[in-house]
């Protein structure tokens, strides 16, 4: 730490001038003190369709956007607001990633790593894809057709709010 | 939290990790590297087929309805019996090994109920574990082609 970093922080002990009854969240229990209670509660946030339509239209939009970081975020923001502490994110990093890559897979959205170098294996879905459909046209075409369908979606106004919240997929239909 | 971005970069090294273990061990693919940049704009099949593995051994109770969910396309097959019904090799084998984890995940929440009484003692499963019964996932695969 160089000498103007220690005037960047907090003063060691700064927390505790506060008054007791002004606790931040953190400073609190968390409210999920198990790992697989907040793991249940990611599920269902992550396998939400609404998330997973928003999240396929960021992933679509913001292609420099890393999985890995978003996952820290998201993470971090829980330990800010109380939710679990530091240690049950850190567990909750890999579960977390799994989570969003499948949530990104079920819109045939890609995601990208931080840690990619531009030539990645990533062989596998076109591959799979071309032997189940036929022609790799097809997807293509599907492909652009869904995103128009989006871009129509919000020329036109129309949100996410105005229609019913879909169930998760997982509570069953 | 500098620390949890350097976690997760970590993690995402892992997965893709184990995602290449997984692909090799399902009997890789045909492409070539220039096809695959090419076609870079596609969510990996790989990275969706370990994810749902993972999910799978997380949730133990609604492995079956990621099996059934399983989706790489989002405009192909729907559920791991449209992939079994492929004529694809690689289709199949992703069928089949997800499968097998939907069987062993099952097996080891028995397992845990039966040593505890509670199944979510095992508390969260990560790539470490799907890396230690991968061989066995793609062992049997590898049996019934």
């Amino acid at each position: 730490m160089g000498p103007e970093g220690l005037f960047t922080g907090p003063i060691p002990g700064q927390s505790l001038t506060r008054s007791p009854d002004q606790r931040a969240p953190y400073e609190m229990p968390p409210k999920f003190a198990k790992t697989a209670d907040a793991l249940d509660h990611l599920l269902l946030m992550v396998t939400d369709k609404k998330f997973i339509k928003n999240f396929a239209i960021l992933l679509r939009k913001n292609k420099k956007l890393k999985l890995d970081k978003m996952v820290s975020a998201i993470l971090q923001q829980g330990f800010v607001n109380g939710m679990w502490t530091v240690d049950t994110a850190m567990l909750l990093i890999e579960p977390l990633l799994c989570l969003m890559v499948w949530a990104a897979a079920q819109q045939d959205a890609s995601v990208t790593f931080s840690t990619d170098t531009g030539y990645e294996d990533r062989t596998g879905f076109d591959y799979v894809t071309n032997a189940l459909v036929g022609d790799p046209n097809v997807i293509a075409n599907d492909m652009s057709a869904s995103n128009e369908e989006v871009l129509d979606e919000k020329s036109q106004g129309i949100t996410d709010d105005a229609t019913p919240a879909p169930q998760s997929p997982l509570l069953g239909a | 939290m500098e620390f949890m971005d350097k976690l997760a970069a970590k993690a995402a090294d892992k997965f893709k990790e184990t995602a290449d273990s997984l692909w090799e061990g399902l009997g890789g693919t045909q492409a070539s590297k220039s096809k695959t940049v090419r076609n870079a704009k596609f969510s990996a099949g790989k990275y969706a087929t370990l994810a749902t593995m993972v999910l799978m051994l997380n949730f133990p109770d609604n492995a079956s309805v990621f099996r059934q969910a399983f989706n790489v396309t989002g405009n192909g097959p729907d559920g791991v019996e449209g992939f079994a019904a492929s004529k694809s090799v690689t289709a199949n084998a992703i069928a089949r090994a997800l499968h097998n984890t939907q069987v062993i995940s099952q097996k080891l929440s028995l397992d845990a109920i039966r040593e505890t009484g509670n199944a979510d003692v095992t508390a969260t499963s990560t790539l470490k574990d799907i890396r230690q019964i991968l061989p066995v996932i793609t062992r049997s695969v590898k049996e019934t082609k």
